[in-house]
């Protein structure tokens, strides 16, 4: 009697549901981390597909191209290419002054970093959390807290790391919060994204502001990465700040940062992975981002 | 074919369909935006299955899922084993071989479980109207996604078990 | 067999008896509940409310303090902490507690009840504070006691792992530390003083506390928690407290029966306080502070119309900076050994020595006495009774007129006009233009034990008789008199205004100050003899002994002063200059006091103290002839614009 009345009660579904809940909620830790990291690695291989998948419709959207338009696209490229040959020549030159002043000043060097380049296998994005899947794991360096930029300035932070796969949190997610300072002004300010509309460039928070910046729709303020925090090189694009307000404080304002709307459609990044101090970086030997 | 089989083919059927919405969301995210179709692959399990074979497809199909998607650990498989709770429960009101309730009472399900995750992932950003903005766009839309793709999906879903030789329609409730 | 049954009857009735009972139970039940909901409800509502709700109040952060021209003079800066809110750590203190009991129970000990309870708690307390040591390559340790007493008497307020964070310790928490972690940045306020030293005794500093007033603020009857504020302590943030404190906000929570908070109610935003303009010119502060140099002394200028004060400045001062958030000891020590806790421009009392012969002239012509032309010869010294009194120039001066003698500092010639004026007339004389009660300049701890000393005092007080001798001292400002060197900067002032009272301030009048409010009354000589008086104190700054406080194109006014006092048993002089300037049109007044070091007696007011004036004098005429080109740049501009 006694087991048919359990086995009714198992039968009803909010029971059933809730006596499921109640075991899962039970397991140790351990047990649903291996699993979570189980089934990921297992979905992996299809993450990689699916952005080999993506690689290929570029490819045939580029075949489908007139050969008029491949011939203009690589002119541009070639110009782009001059234009960044000299702009690395005077980075050279800026770097190589800055090393001479460093000597001089006896000042410690800053941390390098080697650049992962890595193609983005999906991008998850909506009003709760803001994260893009990239086709680079612990097996490439990556590690967890590392910083993410593309060419348009920062991108966020990993947050996990899988094999041969790794999840970034984007700079957008209200989860990411990162010391900055504005271009020119070495105080840090904190921002905080995850105020992402619709069919809007996505916005974030700056506070701590000091009370003397002013920022304007015709003069607004480029916020960018600051080396102070640990994680950024100092000086990465983060966004502008076109308005701020005082806090009651009176210490401290406020304000909006613009970041890039290409962080919506961002397809490739590179991961900043701190050297030891008897590597030096090598952009040649980079392995390709496909 | 084994039940335990037939059930993978559903967990891998809806998997693809999940990898579907995830790619769709992917280029959506350009515009800000995102479709919320979870309700999909839980209704017919829901409505349809037998009990255990249905909380043990869930149960599966909500550990890929919570892998795969973002968000707190074990969000996905709590929301879709309470889900799947719900649909049972409801299985006596609606019909599965009236398109017109699935539909229903799949957008239904799918307001419901957005409604829950606005309200309890909204964290500092309740107050701000951008993010209602973005609920209401995105919910709109995955409402209208819903309704549209809830039935044809469902019926899928049966064919395929169908092909793989298993009626669940033909047994016994609670079987 | 047949049973002796009671009757179907007997039954009912004990059942309407039971019933009975019932009902009236229920009814003293309903009619409790009815009574307690309907009539005592707003008691109830009221208990319910205290016992579940806590209070928090939050002070405002303070107001800026300004000098005459905007600068800023004392601002906040940004404070901050990493805190936890021992609140959100609920579930890991009974976490750790049970880990603990377990573990003990496995060794087969016996474990206090109250002091596991403070080990889990100092335990969970110190992996966050690890955390931040990771983080910030520090190695700090709680203090349970901190932790425990922070539990008992402010559970609800945050409570500091890491206090004042450097900018760049700051940013690595905020970028490393999880947002949904308990561990939280916390930014306050603590005053920050731009100018380091300058005016460290008027501005004055504030010091954390929890008694400070919180007005009309909801939920008065509920158990409050108070977030320290910081109160003046002295100077300006004292007097000005109640303006410069912030409006108080408040937070109201729900709380469960340990006391925990879990939802905030009520929130009332605390405002910024009110700002302060003062009447210091920070430039002209500076400079008298750096003309000082590392002497002691006190440095006071006034504006001759308004009675503003644009410097007030004591020495030895020290950065206000090193004096907050909290005094440290060593800094205690510091500034106690130095002497440096005195405001001497407010609380030092010192004999006014040879400035005071302005008031010896003007008692002396008052009297009748003394007239302008009046001329007295100085052979070098007088005999008084049968003591001989010198004069400074020990050769003599000659015959001197009054304005002569004024020039020359003449010793001889004013004990002459003392002795015919009469000690009485001079102490009238010295109380009529104030010097006998504090100028109640509005900063705290001007002191009320300056002295104009006369016959009745002495007898009063020392039970002696007054000697003419006494007044042959009194003439030249030596013997009992003792004044501050406000007091010497007011009466200059007043002399400058052709009034016998002014009333500083520290508060700047942009529109200007009422005249009713400077205060005074015509001195009321003849203006020949004010003349003698002016003449004398322009002469001595162009050719007698207060010329080292004159600027070319701005001639001044003036008086030295260099009285022999004892300081620590040992002789030492005491250096003063009093004077105004432009000596036609009086903008500015100044008295410069400077102390003697024990055993050195080369200390003058000529040497020492007039070419302190002058750096004052310095910066306020480059800033005449600044705003006077301004003007006219301006002027230009608009006739260009027409």
């Amino acid at each position: 009697m006694a087991n048919d009345r359990t086995s009714l009660i198992l039968r009803h579904p909010l029971t059933l549901m809730t006596a499921l809940l109640a075991v899962w909620w039970l397991l140790p830790l351990g047990v649903k981390a291996f699993m979570r990291l189980t089934f990921w690695e297992f979905q992996a291989p299809s993450y990689y597909a699916t952005s080999h998948l993506h690689d290929l419709q570029d490819y045939w959207a580029a075949r489908v191209k007139s050969k008029n338009e491949l011939i203009g696209a690589n002119i541009d490229l070639a110009r782009l290419n001059a234009a960044y040959s000299l702009r690395n020549q005077a980075a050279e030159a800026t770097e190589a002054e800055l090393q001479r002043l460093e000597e001089l000043l006896d000042l410690p060097p800053l941390p390098e970093h080697r650049y992962e380049v890595a193609r983005v296998v999906r991008r998850d994005m909506n009003a709760w959390w803001q994260r893009i899947i990239i086709r680079k794991g612990s097996v490439h360096g990556i590690r967890e807290g590392q910083a993410v930029v593309f060419r348009d300035g920062v991108v966020g932070r990993v947050s996990e790391v899988y094999t041969y796969t790794a999840a970034v949190e984007l700079i957008t997610s209200r989860e990411f919060r990162v010391a900055a300072h504005f271009a020119g002004d070495p105080r840090p300010v904190q921002f905080q994204g995850g105020l992402n509309a619709s069919f809007h460039a996505p916005t974030g928070e700056v506070s701590t502001v000091p009370a003397d910046k002013k920022a304007s729709l015709t003069e607004p303020l480029e916020l960018v990465s600051s080396r102070l925090g640990g994680v950024f090189p100092d000086g990465l694009h983060i966004g502008w700040v076109y308005q701020l307000e005082p806090g009651a404080d009176g210490l401290f304002q406020s304000g909006l940062a613009k970041l890039d709307p290409e962080l919506q459609s961002v397809q490739e990044v590179a991961v900043l992975i701190p050297l030891k101090p008897s590597e030096e970086p090598d952009i040649d030997a980079l392995p390709p981002a496909r | 074919m084994k039940k335990r089989y037939q059930v993978l083919s559903l967990v891998i059927w809806n998997w693809v369909g999940l990898q579907i919405v995830t790619e769709i969301n992917h280029y959506l995210s350009i515009w800000g935006l995102a479709v919320h179709l979870d309700m999909l692959w839980i209704v017919f399990a829901g409505v349809s299955l037998g009990k255990r074979v249905g909380l043990a497809y869930t149960f599966l199909f909500g550990i890929l899922a919570d892998a795969h998607l973002g968000g707190p650990h074990n969000l996905w498989l709590s929301i879709y084993v309470v889900a799947w709770g719900i649909s049972c429960t409801a299985r006596r009101v609606v019909q599965y071989d009236s398109p017109m309730q699935i539909r229903l009472f799949s957008v239904l399900l799918q307001a419901l479980t957005l409604t829950f995750l606005a309200v309890a992932l909204a964290g500092g950003q309740a107050d701000t109207f951008a993010y209602w903005q973005r609920i209401l766009i995105e919910g709109g839309i995955s409402m209208s996604l819903m309704w549209l793709f809830s039935a044809p999906w469902f019926r899928l879903q049966h064919r395929l078990l169908l092909t793989l030789g298993w009626n669940p329609f033909d047994e016994k409730p609670g079987g | 067999m047949t049973v002796n049954q009671p009757e179907p009857d007997f039954y009912v009735k004990r059942l309407f008896l039971l019933y009975g009972i019932i009902a009236l139970c229920m009814l003293i039940l309903v009619g409790g509940l009815a009574q307690k909901q309907l009539f005592q409800k707003e008691d109830y509502v009221e208990h319910m409310e205290r016992q579940n709700y806590r209070r928090i109040i939050l002070p405002g952060p303070r107001g800026n303090i300004y000098d005459r021209n905007g600068k800023l003079l004392v601002g906040n800066r940004p404070l901050f902490s990493a805190v936890v809110y021992l609140n959100d750590l609920r579930q890991e203190f009974r976490e750790e507690y049970i880990r603990i009991v377990r573990e003990a129970r496995a060794h087969y000990q016996t474990l206090d009840r109250l002091e596991t309870n403070l080990v889990a708690r100092q335990n969970v307390v110190q992996r966050y504070l690890d955390d931040i040591n990771v983080i910030l390559g520090t190695e700090d340790e709680v203090d349970s006691r901190e932790i425990e007493r922070h539990f008992s008497q402010s559970l609800l307020l945050p409570f500091p792992l890491m206090t004042d964070l450097s900018g760049e310790e700051y940013a690595r928490l905020i970028e490393q530390i999880p947002i949904d972690s308990p561990i939280q940045i916390l930014i306050s306020s603590t005053r920050y003083y731009p100018y380091e030293s300058a005016a460290f005794h008027t501005l004055g500093y504030v010091s954390s506390s929890e008694e400070f007033e919180i007005g009309d603020l909801p939920g008065g009857d509920l158990l409050t928690f108070r977030a320290p504020a910081w109160i003046g302590r002295t100077g300006l943030e004292k007097q000005f407290n109640d303006r410069l404190q912030g409006e108080t906000g408040t937070e109201i929570w729900t709380v469960d029966p340990g006391g925990f908070q879990y939802d905030r109610v009520e929130y009332v935003q605390p405002r910024k306080g009110d700002d302060l303009v003062t009447s210091l010119d920070i430039d002209m502060q500076r400079a008298a502070e750096s003309a000082m140099g590392d002497k002691t002394g006190a440095v006071v200028a006034l504006d001759v119309k308004s009675g503003e004060v644009l410097t007030l400045a004591s020495m030895p001062n020290f950065d206000l900076n090193r004096l907050t958030p909290f005094i440290s000891y060593t800094v205690d020590e510091e500034i106690r050994e130095k002497g440096g806790w005195i405001n001497r421009a407010i609380q030092g009392l010192y004999p006014p020595a040879s400035t005071f012969k302005l008031i010896t002239s003007m008692a002396g012509l008052r009297n009748g006495t003394l007239h302008h032309d009046t001329v007295f010869n100085c052979p070098g010294y007088l005999r008084v009774g049968r003591r001989l009194f010198h004069c400074a120039h020990r050769a003599g001066h000659g015959d001197e007129s009054l304005s002569d003698a004024i020039r020359d500092s003449c010793n001889v010639y004013f004990y002459h006009a003392g002795l015919d004026t009469g000690v009485e007339a001079i102490a009238a004389e010295a109380k009529r233009f104030g010097l006998n009660t504090p100028t109640g300049i509005n900063i705290p701890g001007e002191t009320s034990r300056m002295l104009v000393p006369d016959p009745k005092w002495k007898e009063d007080r020392l039970y002696e008789s007054w000697f003419e001798g006494d007044t042959a001292n009194l003439s030249i400002g030596q013997g009992y008199l003792l004044v501050t060197p406000l007091q010497m900067a007011t009466f200059v002032t007043s002399v400058a205004r052709g009034r016998t009272n002014t009333k500083p301030t520290l508060l700047h009048y942009p529109e200007g100050r009422p005249e009713d409010d400077i205060g005074g009354e015509a001195i009321d000589l003849p203006p020949e003899d004010m003349e003698a008086i002016y003449e004398g104190m322009i002469e001595a700054g162009n050719s007698g002994t207060a010329r080292r406080a004159n600027l070319d194109g701005f001639p001044a006014a003036g008086k030295t002063g260099t009285a022999q006092v004892r300081k620590d048993g040992k002789p030492t002089t005491l250096a003063w200059y009093v004077g105004f300037a432009p000596a036609d049109d009086p903008q500015i007044a100044i008295a410069v006091m400077v102390e003697g070091v024990p055993d050195e007696t080369h200390y003058g007011g000529g040497s020492t103290a007039a070419p302190v004036a002058r750096e004052v004098f310095r910066v306020y005429h480059r800033k005449m002839e600044e705003k006077a080109e301004a003007e006219a740049a301006m002027r230009n501009q608009e006739v260009a614009a027409r």
